[in-house]
């Protein structure tokens, strides 16, 4: 691997970053808080390793695929750690490690908070907050549809393989342009989104917020009780249907917005999406009412449907307290945790292709036991798939449950019961945010010991670089020179 | 006559022994030292071992002197240029065989200067397809792009139609019975007329759409349980194509290849068939995988005695209808003593095909009718024929003859006495052995004539 050429991508990557503090610290000066200086701080501080970075390293282009993985994975970290200073400087979030769970948490649009009281910060953090997400969400778009295909992970690979057809590969042969279509597209829905909100009774201000937290399937909100602090149905409704927009494949939106409607009705994919979540919001609203949880059908379905695509998408936003449900509830939403969004969009976890690949693969070994002799291949999209990609899906399935497994460990040798070392560790690998048990919805990450907040950014980078990318660096032979 | 042939694989060296038999002066042009050394063991001919797309390989041939030019290798890219360079370089008939349909519009080649694209694969799937599918149908032929089909049946003892004159059945059935242009009786193909009794163990051909004969296979035979359930053997082009157009049809498929490889190409081209990587003549995994429940049992592996061993087994177990793909000749008279129901050999309909429109020039396309050699021959009417205008019962048809069907931009006709053909027409003949010179003269244009 050569290490000047990533030094110097990583240099860039942090001053941009550095330049986006700005935009907090103007919102601080129009609001009156007075905690803008510590924003301009940090970017002189980004600023400053930026160009020493710059300095540092050594021409860009020389980066291939092994200094690309080190690229996103110590890019995400920088970024995240770098973000966790304005909060820190002024006070707002007095430790380190708490300001940069918490920077961290946006930059993988995971939405795990450790603050208590959100309204009590000042509107520079919360926008800074909101600002990570979205950031964060932007640079995912990028990298799950134009970068990660290149790496060779990531479920987008998937079409990377295939003859051009109407759906999904690369939209454009170049990365530049296609990362620019992509970006017209997360900007347009979240204008979207927030003309919305604003409709629906929201100030500009938290509407800007939700709309950059829910495109970013983040989660983090400008309110203590989240989205419920509005108690509307129509706000509820419209963050359904973004986060479910947000939750889908990117590359069907584009498509869909220049006239190409029919892609989602036949993208196997989203299909499969749309099917989990009515599944899912029936199972979990049919316990509901029989428990008489919510006073109407509608508010029980709406609540349902709200917690299950949250869920699901891995934002995050809660409009109740899914811990007091039937816990038939909180098995579904658990098991969700781990699906995710779909190949291509700002949701974490599995992905939804993958969990269809995985479904196709134990129906083919099943079909096999009565065929012996045949010869399978699996179908995507109508187009076949290559056996390769299914050992990939797997081995990546196998690495999910895994690194899972190892943080449920980890977290319950300290002094987390079971049931909240499974939550904590789902939602963040997930990019979920709110877990179970103890980091459930009402509850926050902030009574964590510092070692495993840590341990919980780590899995937030891990599950949001899709484990491998992460995990690739601990190979020796991506460290050597090639 | 001089005729280039450019490939001397299964296709070429079949079309090159059709017609040295007939001591025309053959060039055989193969890349391949193999290949050609192979065909040079059992062929008379003339042998060269070079590029048949280089021109200067072309020239060096004599390719402006050259009567019929055919190029008949296994890939269409490498037949298509060659005949494309052919016809720059002046060769009088240019003859390609195309197997993907990306080059057919409306089946017909998209290259003007190929004079007759073939594509024997095609024409045998979709021959086995219609074999499949219609009970009683032993042979199967399709014209103008499937417009028109001919349909040979034969007529068993307790059918409807036996023991009746073609007259009395017009008139019980009406327009629901198809031109019966030919028949088969006792290894003799007749043109029957209105007085004709049909006798059981006759063959029968029908001519007309696909309704229309659908039709009347109806009324000859006794009702079938539906296909639903079809075995193919062989996960070649032919095989992967069969499959594909019997799934469309909601039919359940089981496509078996020895070969793994080849198994998981055609699987990746078929998604609801049951590709089965199993040697087609090991019985056990064959009868569990239902062997003996198939409606229709299709062999068109590329060893043709496999084919037939396998077809005997499938008979064997159980399997309802048997095709089986064959190319040699002996073996093809073989067949129905063995049990097995009908034999399609693209190859050799394919070198027989081009030797036929080396000897009619004016023809679109041409099959032969059974093994009599009677003749089915489509032409096209151009401006200027003499027979525009005039009704055919005034004509002077030849004899030993029958225009089966006419085919207008509109439709397709039965044609009666009163029937005027229009220039751009293209009518179907049925022509008996004797009565092929009369026809060929009879549609050949003045410029053709020698």
């Amino acid at each position: 691997m050569k290490i000047r050429p990533v030094i110097r991508v990583l240099g860039f990557l942090l001053g941009v970053t550095a330049l986006s503090f700005l935009l907090p610290a103007l919102a601080s000066v129009v609001a009156g808080d007075h905690d803008a200086w510590s924003f301009l701080t940090a970017t002189g501080v980004g600023l400053a390793l930026a160009g020493l970075m710059w300095w540092a390293g050594s021409d860009a282009r020389e980066i291939r695929v092994r200094e690309g993985f080190a690229v996103v994975t110590f890019g995400w970290i920088l970024v995240g750690l770098l973000g966790g200073l304005p909060g820190w400087f002024s006070g707002q979030i007095p430790s380190y490690t708490d300001a940069a769970f918490e920077s961290i948490s946006g930059f993988t649009t995971t939405g795990a908070s450790i603050l208590t009281d959100i309204e009590g910060r000042s509107h520079g953090v919360l926008l800074w907050r909101a600002l990570s997400h979205w950031l964060g969400g932007m640079g995912i778009v990028v990298l799950a549809l134009a970068i990660m295909p290149l790496l060779g992970v990531g479920g987008m690979q998937l079409f990377r393989a295939e003859v051009p057809g109407p759906v999904a590969e690369r939209l454009t042969p170049r990365i530049n342009q296609t990362a620019k279509l992509l970006w017209g597209v997360y900007v347009l829905l979240t204008a979207l989104e927030t003309i919305a909100l604003m409709l629906a009774g929201l100030s500009f201000f938290d509407a800007v917020c939700h709309a950059m937290a829910t495109m970013a399937t983040g989660g983090f909100s400008t309110r203590n009780a989240s989205v419920g602090a509005y108690a509307s149905p129509a706000v509820d409704w419209i963050i359904i249907v973004f986060m479910v927009l947000a939750g889908a494949n990117f590359t069907l939106h584009y498509l869909a917005l220049s006239g190409k409607w029919r892609v989602y009705a036949r993208d196997d994919e989203f299909r499969f999406y749309l099917g989990l979540i009515v599944a899912a919001s029936t199972l979990i609203a049919i316990p509901l009412l029989v428990v008489h949880q919510f006073p109407t059908i509608h508010e029980t379905i709406r609540q349902a449907v709200f917690q299950v695509v949250s869920i699901m998408t891995t934002t995050g936003f809660g409009t109740s307290d899914y811990l007091l449900w039937p816990a038939v509830a909180h098995t579904v939403l658990l098991m969700l945790m781990a699906v995710g969004g779909c190949a291509g969009s700002t949701g974490g976890g599995i992905k939804v292709m993958r969990l269809l690949l995985l479904l196709k693969v134990g129906k083919q070994e099943l079909v096999k036991l009565v065929h012996p002799r045949a010869v399978f291949t699996i179908w995507f999209n109508g187009r076949a798939v290559r056996p390769e990609l299914a050992t990939n899906v797997l081995g990546f399935f196998l690495l999910f449950m895994m690194v899972y497994g190892l943080g449920v460990v980890a977290l319950t040798l300290g002094v987390r019961d079971l049931v909240t070392a499974v939550g904590a560790t789902a939602a963040c690998l997930g990019n979920i945010g709110p877990g179970l048990g103890e980091v459930g919805p009402a509850s926050n990450y902030a009574h964590l010991m510092d070692w495993e907040k840590w341990l919980l950014m780590f899995f937030m980078v891990a599950g949001r670089l899709e484990i491998f990318t992460v995990l690739v660096l601990f190979v020796p032979a991506a460290w050597r020179r090639s | 006559m001089k005729i280039v042939i450019i490939g001397a694989g299964a296709v070429g060296s079949d079309l090159a022994r059709t017609l040295s038999a007939v001591h025309q002066d053959v060039i055989l042009v193969d890349r391949d030292a193999d290949v050609l050394a192979k065909a040079q063991e059992d062929l008379d001919c003339h042998f060269v071992h070079d590029n048949g797309t280089s021109p200067a390989a072309l020239e060096r041939l004599g390719i402006r002197d050259c009567d019929l030019f055919a190029a008949v290798t296994n890939s269409d890219e490498v037949n298509i240029v060659a005949a494309l360079t052919a016809n720059e370089l002046g060769a009088r008939t240019k003859v390609a065989r195309v197997r993907s349909e990306d080059y057919y519009v409306a089946g017909r080649s998209i290259f003007p200067g190929i004079d007759l694209a073939i594509n024997p694969d095609h024409e045998a799937a979709h021959a086995i397809r219609e074999i499949l599918f219609r009970a009683g149908a032993v042979e199967a032929y399709r014209f103008a792009g499937g417009r028109v089909r001919v349909v040979g049946a034969t007529v068993e003892a307790d059918s409807h139609v036996a023991g009746k004159t073609l007259r009395e059945l017009r008139r019980e059935l009406g327009s629901n019975l198809a031109l019966v242009a030919a028949l088969v009786r006792d290894g003799q193909t007749m043109i029957p007329n209105g007085q004709t009794v049909l006798m059981p163990e006759d063959t029968i051909y029908f001519t007309g759409t696909r309704r229309l004969v659908d039709r009347s296979l109806y009324h000859v035979h006794a009702q079938q349980e539906p296909l639903q359930r079809v075995m193919i053997v062989g996960a070649n082009p032919m095989g992967v194509e069969l499959a594909r157009d019997l799934c469309a049809a909601g039919i359940k498929v089981k496509l078996v290849d020895p070969d793994p490889e080849r198994c998981r190409l055609a699987s990746e081209q078929l998604r609801h068939v049951l590709v089965l990587a199993i040697d087609p003549v090991d019985t056990v995994p064959l009868v569990d995988e239902g062997i003996g429940e198939m409606d229709g049992f299709v062999a068109v592996g590329v060893d043709e005695e496999v084919n037939m061993l396998s077809c005997l087994l499938a008979r064997r177990q159980g399997a309802r209808r048997t095709v089986c793909l064959v190319n040699r000749v002996d073996y093809i008279d073989l067949l129905p003593r063995l049990g097995i129901d009908s034999a399609v050999s693209p190859r050799r309909s394919t070198a027989t095909s081009i030797a036929r429109f080396v000897k009619r020039g004016a023809v679109v396309s041409a099959e032969a009718l059974g093994r009599t050699g009677a003749e089915i021959l489509q032409y096209r009417i151009e401006p200027g024929h003499p027979a525009v205008g005039v009704p055919l019962q005034e004509l002077g048809f030849p004899r030993d003859a029958v225009i089966g069907a006419v085919i207008t931009p509109q439709g397709v006709d039965t044609p009666g006495g009163h029937t005027v053909l229009r220039p751009g027409d293209q009518v179907l003949v049925f022509a008996l052995p004797s009565g092929l010179d009369a026809v060929a003269s009879f549609f050949s244009q003045p410029d053709d004539r020698p």
